[in-house]
């Protein structure tokens, strides 16, 4: 099994391990950047901040390693990458989280469905909206009606 | 004579009418996810989670059980008649299974399948019900400095046994036990990484990072490949041939010894035991040519493997309260939600949930071929379902599971965000089950990291002078040092591409 067909880039020095290194150099950085004031205490008595303290220079030192070894022995070349379906996935789950609780799960379903369904390669209209009908439906009937979880249904 | 007192109280548990329906439930679910493609079980058992609260706690975890391993017979299904894994376990299942239907020996091949991995399940059974009570005596004698030279095995596990980088895992790894500390310190109550969210206060929810790293990323990836209606094949007979039979059965009592053994290592499991055995019998066969072109013992080998390495990982999670993957985390968190803290106490404290549990699982395996076998073409009419109907459903359910949990819309946004984020783990070849193996442990391991300190008073070297934390460190040594050796790395990666 090759990893997903990856091909070597024309650009050898941005390659997957030069990103992937500098994610976690960025994580790494991040963690000692808000975690700088949690208190250290001592091996005996660790502090708060101890263990996330060592785990973020870990993550900066090796992201770093990863980075050199990216550039100079090289890495996989990067994929296409597609937004469209990044996006639009994302986005669905948000237009829920937002919907939920002020105007009820038909409503945030009908609107996940629908963001989400733009983002398949195959979009027509007539089908997403018979979709998004029958699955607001489903959802009322299985978890508030079946599994009786507490969530409003309607605006109102 | 223990053993057989033991296996029947749980049969007597497994086998009651309600456990009974619990356990078909599971199978039948578990057969459905795992034909259907775009769905593997550990979303399913994340989905599912919360509504295990409402039910007993045996015929919970009876039910989850059945999904995990119900999903590793509905994978091979897939794998055999359309070419396409169900499930990842079922990836190297596709490579002779698909050749043999192919060539008009599709239901000879399902066959096979399913008779293995009744099989290596009744094995694998046995194994888990011998091994147990040993394994659960000797836990009980664990301190703080053992369990963390034990999740640092089982961390290390997780690293070698990953595809791809070293390095990578390792900082997968760290970021995983980063994440996991993430919410207020048990032992000073600092908040630690909240950024003032309420939701953040307990820390990262274990269902939101299983969600949005394997369910949400999952379908990013699939929608990046245009989807065609997959070509099916006649099933034909359905009993194998008595010169198939006699190739079949050494691979899967091979197979099974594999996936026994693998399963029970931390980070093993279903997936890495299926690619061992079938590089194991590529290696031995006197004609190796074959494999690829519809070897029987290239279907029984790794099925056999993956049923029986799905079973037996679940030995670290009844004995000693450690996950080895991500799918026994979640188990661990169904647990929990039952008020069940998993452990070596759980034996001897609650002996009719743990032997009912196993014994489901041989009954479970037992249904999975009666629903399998009779009732395959109800399965494969489920393919043609296209994913573009399916997937608005699979992220509305991810939406509610994850809302249901805590009545949170904030978690169901931050799974988005995990989502998006497993989706660049994947473009960047890092591989997210080390990352979550991380995040289980990393509260756990600071945990027990202080308390050993506090013990030994500052000393470090307390890892070393316990003679089971030591050995314990030995066979992560071992491990670690085994992959940085160039040559056996070279065979490693050479195993995984014959897979």
């Amino acid at each position: 099994m090759s990893r997903n067909g990856a091909t070597m880039n024309a650009h050898p020095r941005v390659n997957q391990d030069v990103l992937a290194g500098l994610l976690f150099a960025a994580f790494g950085a991040a963690g000692l950047w808000f975690g700088w004031n949690y208190p250290l205490g001592s091996v005996l008595r660790m502090g708060p901040g101890y263990v996330p303290m060592a785990l973020s220079w870990g993550l900066v030192a090796l992201g770093g390693v990863i980075v050199l070894r990216g550039i100079f022995a090289g890495g996989a070349g990067l994929e296409r990458w597609r937004a469209r379906p990044l996006a639009l996935v994302c986005a669905a789950l948000i237009a829920f989280a937002v919907l939920l609780e002020s105007t009820g799960l038909v409503a945030a379903s009908v609107a996940l469905v629908l963001v989400s369904a733009l983002a398949g390669p195959q979009w027509r209209w007539r089908e997403a909206a018979m979709l998004a009908v029958g699955l607001a439906i489903a959802a009322v009937a299985l978890f508030v009606y079946g599994l009786r979880l507490p969530m409003p249904v309607w605006p109102f | 004579m223990e053993l057989l007192e033991n296996l029947a109280l749980g049969f007597a548990v497994a086998l009651t009418p309600q456990n009974l329906l619990f356990c078909l439930i599971g199978a039948l679910v578990g057969t459905l996810i795992g034909v259907l493609p775009g769905i593997g079980p550990l979303a399913t058992l994340a989905m599912l989670l919360p509504t295990t609260f409402y039910l007993p706690p045996v015929a919970a975890l009876i039910m989850l059980a059945g999904i995990y391993y119900g999903a590793q017979y509905g994978g091979s299904t897939t794998a055999i008649l359309v070419n396409m894994p169900g499930e990842s376990s079922s990836v190297v299942t596709c490579l002779d299974g698909y050749q043999m239907a192919r060539q008009g020996r599709a239901g000879s091949a399902l066959a096979i399948a399913a008779l293995a991995s009744l099989f290596a399940g009744t094995v694998a059974t046995l194994v888990i019900a011998v091994a147990s009570p040993p394994l659960s005596r000797l836990a009980l004698k664990f301190l703080a400095p053992e369990y963390f030279s034990l999740m640092m095995l089982g961390l290390i596990g997780s690293v070698v046994l990953a595809r791809g980088s070293l390095l990578k895992a390792i900082a997968m790894v760290l970021l995983g036990l980063l994440l996991g500390l993430v919410g207020a310190d048990v032992n000073s109550g600092w908040e630690r990484y909240t950024f003032g969210l309420a939701t953040l206060g307990d820390g990262i929810g274990f269902v939101v990072v299983a969600m949005g790293l394997f369910g949400i990323a999952e379908i990013l990836i699939n929608l990046e490949s245009a989807e065609g209606p997959p070509a099916s094949v006649a099933i034909g007979r359905l009993m194998p041939t008595r010169a198939e039979m006699k190739l079949a059965w050494p691979a899967t009592l091979r197979g099974t010894a594999i996936g026994s053994v693998l399963g029970v290592l931390p980070g093993g499991g279903a997936l890495l035991s299926s690619f061992a055995a079938y590089a194991f019998e590529k290696r031995i066969s006197r004609t190796p040519e074959r494999f690829g072109a519809g070897a029987v013992e290239g279907v029984a080998a790794p099925e056999s493997a993956n049923n029986a390495g799905a079973q037996t990982s679940f030995i670290p999670l009844l004995t000693l309260g450690i996950p080895s993957n991500p799918i026994m985390a979640l188990m661990i968190g169904a647990m929990m939600i039952q008020g069940i803290t998993p452990g070596p106490q759980v034996m001897g404290e609650q002996p009719a949930l743990f032997w009912g549990i196993i014994a489901s699982m041989w009954v479970g395996n037992l249904m999975l071929v009666i629903i399998n076998l009779p009732m395959i073409g109800i399965w494969v009419k489920l393919l043609e379902v296209p994913y573009r109907l399916l997937y608005p459903a699979i992220v509305l359910l991810c939406a509610v599971g994850v809302y249901s949990l805590n009545n949170s819309t904030q978690e169901v946004a931050l799974t988005a965000l995990f989502g998006a984020l497993g989706y660049v783990f994947h473009k960047l070849g890092c591989e997210p089950a080390p990352l979550i193996l991380g995040f289980i442990l990393g509260p756990l391991m600071e945990e027990n990291l202080r308390r050993a300190l506090v013990i030994s008073r500052g000393d470090p070297l307390v890892f070393l002078q316990r003679p089971i934390s030591l050995s314990l460190l030995l066979v992560a040594g071992l491990l670690l040092l085994l992959v940085v050796l160039p040559q056996l790395r070279k065979t490693r990666a050479q195993a995984f591409r014959e897979g």
